[in-house]
């Protein structure tokens, strides 16, 4: 019996159960899949890094190298495990020869290197550690997977040959976060090469335990060793390798999270109208001592029997297409060893689906513990929690027309009806906006000084102090040249707390020009001046107004924090100030400048590579695109498929949502009718209220994008460093595209859906009732 | 005297082929304008089809009704619903109102296009109205918050203030009670003696004992008609009483 009226219910709201069984599918399509790719993250990544043994602690150094002082400190270190020194040499990109052409459009830091003896292994594509013979080479994974080198293809570096073998998998630098690249050649290759770069060593360390990292860095910069160039720890090391498919599964979740509510909704939508339509009956039931949980179980079979195939169909959906979403990872990180655990998480997302679906349900239905059996039969319908407002009446207004007064009176007075409905639209334009919204700001121009560089056309970096004795007439000279600023880049010993002492790099230059972005205070301006870097901050423990002691020619000088900004240079710690300080000497200086109209800036690029071959010179536009190409790209991806998703999502309910409203309507629609209204007259009244509805969720969609979904999106971007990340949007997009999108499909769904009110005939429904 | 309204050998069949319910068998009928005629039979019978019929609200599956001369049948959905907007009132049995106006806005909805360059003309008029019909003092509550008998008034004012040539009612006292039905009919009486035609559905013999004119109907065709003259209201009651009888309604 039970079955036959289940199966009945489902033959007879074909349309409600098809979407609501696609949206079921859908999610637990999706979380399963995040289940799989998630696991297979971790385990890989896992299984990658501990194949490549990758450091756990990294200092990057240029210039001189104290070894034997570094063995001593690594040797009589209680957390080192194991140590090495390791050459990297930076190599031009213009030096770089792939086929007869030069790689300078590349603006990332490449570099050669060879095989390390220890640890931090370059790997294969099948994770085995590489030893190319001589001629031999293995390019960044990156360049394999974009298409710009293959095997076969021939590199030349200062008039050597190199063959290319294959592709490297590096911990430390595959990510196109990391703005260096290793290429691995043979150790004698690597000598007769030599000469061609600037030699930088990556001083090395494996630790006895990771939880160690803090105070091993802590002890590092006490003994006052190499540390001129960026730091980098395990933690950064598996976040950046991380990044790009944690964005993914984040984005997945999202939507899961999204598809479920939706789900929710449609549920909610169906049952509220299926509960009306039987109100009566249910009544009935009940006064013939039907108990509630048969009754229940009669409501409830048809979701029972909708998830159950819809969330299997999702996982084995998930298992079978899985594969699409871990491409990445397993060309980045290699395959999974054992899939068991990745199948019971897909497993585990499904169950989940289908039990809140259901725990949705059956609390959903213990509304029906609430009708009067007496009530209901008396009375025979719901009553409408419809009635006239106090302040809005037809005969008061004298601007709209009266139809549209009926559609938007209609709305005011049945809030609880269409709230549905406004919640799935303003979803659907948050899930439009949301993420064009963060590419747009990653894309614009301001988004540079969120990375701790000035928002200006190029970026010059010199290594070292060589080059840098006329670099300022130089820069004063040239005709091309509109503005410019040289910041100089010191290391400074500051107080940790009182006993301790530790180093900082530290930017000394004018910061008002170029400025950052400075999410509290302001730039340094006073020669007591000093604003630190969000990370530097946060791991300090430092806010705006508090001081901070540097030591300079062992003098303590106390500062004060005028600003924080959002900076991901030199792992995110850094800080600037305005003071000048000829005493120390400067591990590098870099040069931010802006050039005059149409100057063409590639060939500027080119003049300054010649005359400062030592000098590392980014377009820092090109730069931006470099560090956040492949994020942006996902990030685009992602973008269109929320659309593409919401738009359809749209679609659905509104034709789902506008035809159960004719239908709980038809009782006011006749009354309409039977009083001479048209039906172009009826239709545009429904239009107009719901064309109101769009509006309105598109609004309130902006502003939640720009309070709750820029807090989500800052939450993420935090992690690299990037505080009080503000959007920049793209506000043809928000303000025309996403409304006329939504509008466009809202318009089509309801122009289907109220052709039905054309076929209500008032005699059906008032005559009824004779 | 002018027919105001005309059918000629009208039919409706409602269901599909297997199962079909014949409404209305070849039913031809005239009302001619300021008659005040009532339609009589049992549930089923085929009156409240006929009265939807005639005011175009269902169409027919052959045969012609004409209004004024007009024939509905030759009309679109939305030439008919402005002629029912101009020349046509209903009651109903239950009021029906949009719960989503007040009692005021409710009775103005249908005239309110044609006042618009002078509502307060429509509101003066309107309120006149109700107070002619003993709801003056309701305009502006919710229609949760008067009386069924006050909502059937509501539902007359709203039916006449636009003047209609006709008023249409479908058992328009069936939900009230003896006393509200008395002052609904006296209404109706006023209204007819002031010129308007109305054709009232019922199964009450008290109710179209108030018209001049009363139809039989039984399965779907007219079988008989009493017209009264000077009778007092109990005689008519048993005339009609003592038709049903006779035809075995």
């Amino acid at each position: 019996m039970l079955k036959k009226i289940v199966l009945n219910d489902l033959k007879g709201s074909k349309l409600v159960s098809i979407t609501i069984f696609s949206f079921i599918l859908f999610a637990s399509f999706v979380l399963s899949t995040v289940g799989i790719v998630a696991v297979n993250l971790n385990a890989s990544i896992n299984l990658f890094l501990e194949k490549s043994k990758a450091p756990h602690f990294l200092q990057m150094h240029m210039g001189d190298f104290d070894n034997e002082r570094m063995d001593k400190f690594a040797q009589n270190n209680e957390y080192v495990l194991d140590y090495q020194a390791l050459p990297f040499l930076n190599v031009d990109s213009s030096d770089i020869i792939i086929n007869g052409e030069r790689f300078s459009e590349n603006s990332q830091d490449n570099g050669f290197s060879y095989q390390s003896e220890n640890f931090d292994f370059l790997l294969d594509i099948d994770n085995s550690i590489i030893y190319p013979k001589e001629g031999e080479i293995y390019v960044p994974l990156v360049y394999f997977t974009n298409g710009n080198i293959k095997t076969g293809d021939c590199i030349t570096v200062s008039g050597l040959n190199f063959i290319v073998k294959g592709a490297v998998r590096d911990s430390q630098m595959s990510s196109m976060l990391s703005s260096s690249k290793r290429f691995l050649v043979h150790q004698s290759d690597y000598e007769k090469i030599k000469h061609v770069g600037r030699e930088e060593i990556l001083i090395e360390f494996l630790l006895n335990n990771r939880s160690s990292i803090d105070l091993f860095q802590s002890s590092y910069f006490k003994a006052d060793l190499e540390s001129n160039g960026p730091t980098v720890t395990y933690s950064i090391i598996k976040l950046m390798n991380a990044l790009t498919d944690g964005i993914m599964i984040a984005i997945l979740s999202l939507i899961a999270f999204l598809v479920i509510v939706v789900s929710f909704l449609c549920i909610r939508l169906t049952l509220v109208s299926k509960i009306e339509d039987e109100y009566k009956t249910i009544g009935v039931v009940k006064a013939i001592g039907l108990r509630l949980s048969i009754i229940k179980r009669i409501y409830r079979g048809k979701y029972a029997i909708i998830s159950v195939i819809s969330c299997l169909l999702g996982l084995i959906f998930s298992l079978a297409f899985s594969g699409y979403f871990l491409q990445n990872i397993r060309m980045f990180f290699g395959e999974n060893e054992s899939t068991f655990p990745a199948v019971i998480c897909a497993l585990a997302g499904a169950v989940f689906i289908f039990l809140i679906v259901m725990l949705y349900v059956n609390r959903f239905l213990n509304k029906l513990k609430n009708i009067s059996p007496a009530r209901a039969i008396n009375k025979g319908v719901v009553s409408d929690n419809v009635s006239s407002l106090k302040s809005f009446k037809l005969r008061e207004q004298n601007i709209l027309p009266t139809d549209i007064f009926l559609g938007i009176n209609l709305i005011l007075t049945r809030k609880k009806t269409y709230f549905t409905f406004i919640l799935i639209l303003i979803i659907a334009s948050f899930v439009i906006i949301l993420p064009n919204n963060i590419y747009s700001s990653m894309a614009s121009d301001i988004f540079i000084t969120y990375m701790g560089i000035g928002n200006g056309q190029v970026m010059m970096i010199f290594p070292g102090m060589n080059d840098l004795i006329d670099l300022n007439t130089v820069l004063e000279n040239d005709p091309d040249i509109e503005e410019y600023v040289v910041y100089d880049n010191k290391s400074y010993e500051f107080m940790l707390n009182v006993n301790t002492v530790s180093k900082m790099w530290v930017t000394l230059g004018n910061q008002n020009k170029f400025p950052l972005l400075y999410t509290v205070g302001h730039a340094p301006q006073q020669n007591n001046d000093i604003a630190l870097s969000y990370l530097n901050a946060s791991s300090l423990g430092k806010k705006v107004g508090d001081s901070l002691t540097l030591i300079i020619e062992q003098q303590k000088k106390n500062f004060v924090i005028t600003g924080i900004y959002s900076d991901i240079t030199n792992g995110g710690k850094t800080a600037r100030a305005a003071f000048s300080d000829d005493s120390k000497d400067s591990l590098s200086k870099s040069v931010i400048m802006n050039f005059k109209k149409d100057t063409p800036i590639k060939e500027k690029i080119n003049s300054f590579e010649k005359n400062y071959p030592n000098a590392k010179i980014y377009h820092i536009e090109s730069y931006r695109d470099a560090v956040f190409g492949s994020t942006l790209n996902s990030i685009k991806t992602a973008g269109i498929t929320g659309m593409i998703l919401s738009i359809g999502l749209t679609f659905l309910i509104t034709l789902l949502f506008n035809n159960m409203l004719v239908v709980k309507d038809r009782r006011n629609i006749s009354i309409l009718k039977s009083l001479g209204f048209t039906y172009k007259s009826i239709r545009n009244q429904y239009t107009a209220g719901t064309l109101l509805i769009v509006f309105v969720s598109i609004i309130i969609g902006m502003i939640l994008v720009n309070t709750i979904g820029q807090s989500v999106a800052g939450f993420f971007i935090q992690s690299m460093g990037i505080a009080n990340f503000k959007f920049i949007p793209d506000l043809g997009f928000v303000l025309f595209i996403t409304p006329f999108c939504i509008l466009i499909t809202v318009f089509l769904g309801i122009n289907i859906a109220y052709r039905s009110i054309k076929i209500i005939k008032v005699s059906d429904y008032i005559k009824g009732e004779v | 005297m002018n027919k105001i309204i005309e059918a000629r050998s009208i039919n409706k069949v409602y269901g599909s082929e297997n199962n079909q319910t014949i409404a209305l068998n070849n039913v031809s009928i005239s009302i001619t304008t300021n008659e005040y005629v009532s339609v009589m039979g049992p549930s089923g019978s085929g009156k409240s089809t006929l009265l939807f019929a005639l005011s175009g609200m269902d169409r027919i599956d052959t045969g012609s009704v004409y209004i004024n001369g007009v024939s509905l049948h030759e009309m679109n959905e939305n030439n008919l619903a402005d002629f029912r907007r101009k020349k046509m009132g209903f009651v109903f049995q239950n009021p029906t109102m949009l719960p989503s106006l007040d009692i005021l806005d409710n009775i103005m909805l249908p005239s309110y296009e044609d006042y618009k360059k002078d509502k307060s003309e429509l509101i003066q008029k309107t309120l006149k109205i109700m107070k002619i019909a003993g709801i003056e003092g309701t305009e502006n509550r919710k229609i949760t918050e008067v009386s069924g008998g006050q909502l059937q008034r509501a539902s007359i004012c709203r039916a006449v203030l636009h003047n209609p040539e006709i008023l249409f009612g479908d058992e328009p006292t069936g939900a009230l009670n003896s006393k509200s039905s008395e002052e609904i009919l006296d209404l109706f009486e006023q209204l007819n003696n002031n010129g308007m035609t109305i054709l009232l559905v019922t199964h009450d013999s008290k109710v179209s004992a108030r018209s001049k004119r009363v139809l039989f109907m039984k399965d779907g065709t007219l079988e008989s008609e009493l017209i009264f003259q000077n009778e007092n209201l109990q005689t008519r009651i048993d005339l009609i009483n003592e038709k049903m009888s006779v035809l075995g309604i």
